[in-house]
């Protein structure tokens, strides 16, 4: 004996209907629409700890990116056949088409054209809804069980309303490839059907989607339907498709992922509504809106007990109105819009989101097969007590103790691997992004991370098994082979700075060797510039994280000094002549990279380095070389000066020369630009220098003076208010030619009285003086 | 009263004006109704959204729009909470009120019309000074409120303009509104509410001098917010529907504009409003005032007034514009550029007859 049960994909209406009905009907028996390759991994839904929402995941082994998800929630049908069968104690088997099969088909067909499976295959009974005048599947179920007396009936009804849909359909549409796959189910239904008689099966439960329902209902076992079956299904293995080798398992499964249609069903748009029917039948609406209320509440919006009884007369009476026997959600929301929200529906997305969607995550056992890779991230996510949650959560995390250490290690291993459960908050890349440029960058002991679970990560994590076997293995492996592929000092050193983060010995040392391999071979000064100050940030600050004990990782270390060091003297030996015929953007960028470097070079504090770099400061900064850029000129003179090397008569020649007549305006700008970008002191300092740069400023006709205004104001917009306040207050007593304002008026006025005497007398006749001859 | 008299008022009570549709409307209603109200809530649903009968019977479609809101307001008046319409001037707050009041309970004219210098009389009762001086204070001495009629004879009061109203006068209504008694102090006495009473009020949330409910008031109110019409066609269909039967009233000896021209008129309003032509590719600024679907019909009003009365009995688009520019141009530096760019960069693209009229018209009164 068959009964034939069509359901309505987590519908927790045909759940309801179902539970009863198959009490009363007793299988030995339940067959469900689901992938037969996945049968085995039914043994795992008795364990206490799975919690839906949950997922079947089937993955091809070979290259798991190609999947496929079948989730269920707790109000799904096929998940409350399955407790059944669990509580009675009787066989289930999954007897739709293999996965390998589904993902050979997925691959073969054009997406495009089987995603277009039109929505009445997808919902028959949302169609027969809307056909009656409803809005949703749910209360034209609700509607129909109302009006019965015989709950169990209903499935027969359905039943015959699938047949003659069917009908209809079937008429309409043309041969295309969603109705040959569809072919292939139904028989591939009907034999496993079959198979489970002929192992001595007497009463079977089918669970199916509704639209199949008619098809399954009029199984015949006679040998011409046999037949008929079989040669349908050699279709699949003649039409040449490899059957590809598939792995299945359960993973964790969020609300809000159950909106998308997957190959068993169109989405639903509110599982939290719909569990909240299923679990609360009899008192729906006050559980409902005091849900809404305390939601509300926490986000100190009103919500008054007078409200929600409000509300909830109000759903009543629109239930009433629209001749419904009971609210649905469409009523609920309406009511909560006007009677709560005084009629402003933009609070409605939040409630949406975590009331009507009804965001939660499921959970699975340890039990379920899993790949050793995500075996090892369920044993460190235990040992280290972090659970995989969903929403946005911050860790701090102090790296002097010990655990908050192993999770850093943890997070920076799996961000390695692409599995971004965690991500560096913003504030923490805000702070990393600024160091990496300077090498002074203040480095601490705290960290910040965002967690965030999405089931997709189940699957990433499944992904980076190619790599190893545990995390650590997979880490190492994947920067190692990043190591290789790398040609880059900046990436070389950009991996280094990771292996310290994610504690990759091996990887630490691998990447140590290409390192000194890259420095010996690289002649672009500038690349071996700006390798400097991050290289020089992980000698200084890198052993915050590194346990000391660990040899290997001390060998490593020991070997970036010398590297740095050597780094260091080769650019600084090659930097004269990388100095010459640059355009002016060139010319910028080597000044960012050289004074970096400087910044980076004083945080070793090594003499011979620190004169080297003078040394070819002096050759960048001679003056009788025309090549070098003049913007250069400036900056090296101006690293000296700062470093000491020179002093301040020194400079003075430096800027005269820089700034005289022969000099092109536009050359001499330049020149200013580097010397005076972010040193504003010595300006202030020294008068001497203010008072050249008067005289030059002074001395330059109109058309010059346009053409370099604005560089110079460039160069003066990067001074600090008060810097320019200051140096505004001192050219006022600067005099023209480099000397002192005497506050005597009269010490240097030279008045010639003889040539003069006219004018005086004329201006005192003006004014009406007598004047003494 | 003689026709005479009947059709020399300007516009009748809904419940005069559509008396024979509630009356087939009651006949035939054998639906559960609320007590003291005429009809039955499908029935007022009916008789509003409008529809077919089963006798063939039209009933014309008072309001054109969402049929969601229209069910919640009349469940929100049978849970016996107070109705409170809100929207931006022109969404036919007033109207819908009305109506839902002569539906109801048949009675539209238990209005209290709100402005900044009500005071509690209008809400509560006033007194009768030369009764209470010759025979001092008794019950007959009481001058009603248009809300305590309602509250005595079970029917529905209307709260025009709410927001404009003080907000200690206001705050009178909290008491009223849940334990539905009056009570009067000077005579220790109470009136206690039939049922069937109620409160509809309207306020528009645009204008400025608008006193916001305390929210104890608000509370008692379910609101319902009325939006400007959502497409073109329903607010071509408002516009018709109304400019036929005001032109009807008024005698307008004018011939019912061409749907061609309404819709001109309709689009212009909808692309001002939302600040985006109709095919949503250019934006467009928004002037001061708010374009809303009773002042497209006014100005249409206007435009057949000119033509029956000015020109030769047709609508055209010389007739539009007069009414175009003051409905646009509120505001006369700001609104003056918006027209003028408006004018300018959209209608001038426009190639059908109809619009290089309209646009000819406007740019005259380009100032």
């Amino acid at each position: 004996m068959i009964k034939v049960f069509g359901i309505r994909h987590h519908g927790p209406g045909s759940s309801a209907s179902l539970i009863k009905a198959l009490v009363d009907f007793a299988p030995d028996h339940v067959a469900i629409e689901g992938p037969s390759d996945a049968t085995a991994m039914l043994a795992h839904t008795a364990h206490e700890a799975m919690t839906p929402p949950v997922a079947l995941l089937s993955y091809a082994v070979d290259d798991p990116g190609k999947a496929s998800y079948y989730p269920f929630t707790s109000f799904s049908p096929e998940w409350q056949a399955i407790c059944y069968a669990h509580s009675v104690q009787i066989p289930i088997s999954f007897i739709d088409l293999g996965q390998s099969h589904w993902l050979s088909l997925k691959e073969s067909a054009d997406a495009e054209e089987r995603s277009q499976a039109s929505p009445i295959r997808l919902d028959p009974i949302g169609a027969l809804a809307r056909i009656a005048g409803f809005d949703d599947g749910e209360t034209w179920w609700e509607e129909m069980i109302e009006h019965r007396n015989n709950e169990a009936g209903i499935f027969d009804e359905i039943c015959k309303a699938m047949g003659a849909l069917r009908e209809i359909v079937v008429q309409d549409e043309t041969e295309d490839q969603a109705n040959e796959v569809e072919d292939l189910r139904e028989a591939h239904m009907r034999q496993a059907i079959r198979a489970i008689y002929k192992a001595g099966a007497q009463k079977v439960a089918v669970i199916c989607g509704a639209w199949h329902a008619p098809v399954l209902a009029d199984i015949k076992f006679d040998a011409a339907s046999v037949r008929a079956d079989q040669a349908i299904l050699a279709k699949l293995k003649s039409d040449g498709q490899k059957k590809i080798k598939t792995e299945a398992t359960w993973i964790p499964w969020t609300h809000s992922r159950m909106s998308t249609a997957s190959g068993y069903g169109a989405g639903i748009q509110s599982p939290g509504w719909y569990q909240h029917v299923f679990e609360h039948p009899q008192d729906l609406l006050p559980g409902w809106f005091a849900k809404i209320a305390d939601l509300l509440r926490k986000e100190d919006l009103p919500a008054s007990s007078a409200q929600l009884i409000d509300a909830i007369r109000l759903t009543e009476a629109l239930a009433g109105i629209r001749n419904l026997s009971r609210p649905g959600l469409a009523e609920a929301n309406d009511a909560t819009i006007t009677a709560l929200l005084n009629g402003d529906s933009l609070y409605l997305r939040l409630i949406k989101d975590k009331i009507i969607v009804g965001e939660k995550l499921g959970a699975v056992p340890d039990t379920v097969p899993m790949t050793p890779l995500a075996r090892d991230l369920s044993l460190w996510q235990k040992k280290l007590r972090i659970k995989p949650e969903l929403g946005l959560k911050l860790i701090e995390l102090d790296l002097r103790k010990p655990n908050d250490l192993d999770k850093s290690r943890l997070f920076n291993r799996l961000a390695i691997l692409e599995i971004d459960w965690a991500d560096k908050s913003d504030a923490q890349k805000l702070k990393q992004m600024q160091s990496k440029q300077i090498a002074t960058g203040k480095s601490t002991f705290k960290e910040e991370w965002e967690l965030s679970w999405y089931p997709e990560l189940s699957l990433r994590t499944i992904e980076a098994g190619i790599w190893g076997r545990t995390i650590l293995e997979a880490a190492e492996s994947k920067t190692k082979s990043d190591i290789d592929k790398t040609t880059s000092l900046e990436t070389i050193v950009d991996l280094i700075a990771r292996s310290i983060e994610a504690d990759l010995p091996l990887a630490l040392e691998q990447a140590v060797q290409k390192l000194g391999q890259l420095s010996a071979t690289a002649s672009d000064v500038q690349s071996l510039l700006s390798a400097l100050p991050p290289m020089a940030r992980i000698w200084r600050y890198g052993d915050v994280r590194t346990d000391i004990q660990n040899t290997a990782q001390a060998n490593s270390f020991g070997k970036l000094l010398p590297l740095l060091h050597s780094l260091a003297l080769r650019s600084a030996i090659g930097l004269p002549t990388a100095c010459h015929s640059l355009d002016e953007s060139t010319a910028l960028s080597m000044k960012k990279s050289i004074e970096d470097a400087v910044i980076a070079i004083g945080l070793i504090q090594d003499r011979q380095l620190t004169d080297a770099f003078e040394h070819s400061f002096f050759l960048i900064a001679d003056t009788t070389s025309n090549t070098i850029s003049h913007l250069l000129k400036g900056v090296a003179v101006k690293l000296l000066f700062g470093n000491h090397a020179i002093d301040a008569d020194q400079v003075s020649t430096y800027l005269s020369l820089a700034l005289s007549r022969a000099q092109t305006p536009l050359n001499a700008a330049m020149w200013l630009e580097g010397f005076l970008s972010d040193s504003a002191l010595s300006l202030i300092f020294d008068t001497r220098l203010l008072s050249i740069l008067d005289r030059w400023v002074i001395d330059l006709d109109d058309m010059h003076f346009l053409e370099i205004l604005p560089l110079i104001r460039r160069t003066f917009a990067s001074f600090e208010q008060q810097e320019k306040q200051q140096i505004a207050k001192l050219t006022k007593t600067i005099e023209f030619g480099g000397h002192e304002k005497e506050s005597g008026a009269n010490a240097n006025c030279q008045i010639d009285q003889e040539r003069a005497r006219p004018a005086l007398l004329l201006a005192a006749k003006i004014l009406g003086l007598e004047v003494k001859s | 009263m003689s026709t005479e008299t009947i059709t020399a008022i300007i516009r009748q009570h809904a419940e005069i004006q559509y008396k024979e549709e509630l009356d087939r409307l009651a006949s035939i209603d054998d639906r559960p109704r609320p007590s003291n109200w005429r009809l039955s809530p499908w029935a007022v649903s009916t008789y509003i959204m409008g529809g077919r009968l089963e006798d063939g019977f039209e009933i014309t479609a008072k309001y054109i729009g969402n049929k969601r809101l229209i069910e919640i307001a009349i469940a929100t008046l049978a849970t016996d909470r107070a109705l409170l319409l809100l929207g931006v001037p022109g969404t036919a707050k007033t109207w819908l009120a009305e109506h839902l009041a002569a539906a109801i309970s048949g009675d539209s004219t238990l209005v209290v019309q709100g402005t900044a210098g009500t005071a509690e009389e209008s809400i509560r009762y006033g007194w009768n000074y030369a009764k209470l001086l010759s025979a001092g204070p008794s019950p007959e001495a009481i001058v009603p409120s248009p809300v305590m009629t309602a509250m005595q004879t079970g029917k529905l009061a209307r709260l025009e303009e709410f927001t404009r109203i003080p907000l200690d006068v206001q705050d009178a209504l909290i008491s009223m509104l849940s334990e539905k008694t009056l009570p009067v102090p000077e005579l220790n006495i109470e009136y206690q509410a039939l049922k069937g009473f109620n409160i509809i009020a309207t306020a528009n949330d645009r204008d400025r001098g608008v006193n916001e409910l305390s929210s104890a008031l608000k509370r008692r109110f379910n609101t319902v917010v009325l939006p400007t019409p959502a497409t073109l066609e329903d607010e071509v269909a408002i516009v018709s529907a109304r400019t036929k039967s005001l032109g009807a009233a008024l005698d307008l000896p004018c011939a019912p504009p061409a749907a061609a021209e309404i819709e001109r008129v309709v689009t212009i309003f909808r692309e001002l409003r939302a600040g985006v032509t109709q095919d949503g590719r250019n934006k467009v600024k928004s002037p001061s005032g708010t374009m809303s679907t009773a002042e497209a019909i006014s100005v249409i009003n206007n435009g057949m007034s000119l033509a029956g009365h000015f020109g030769d009995g047709q609508l055209r688009a010389a007739d539009l514009g007069a009414g175009l520019v003051g409905a646009i141009i509120k505001d006369p530096v700001q609104d003056k550029i918006v027209y003028n760019e408006y004018v300018e960069t959209v209608l001038k693209d426009r190639e059908e007859d109809g619009w290089k009229d309209i646009y000819r018209t406007m740019k005259k009164f380009v100032q």
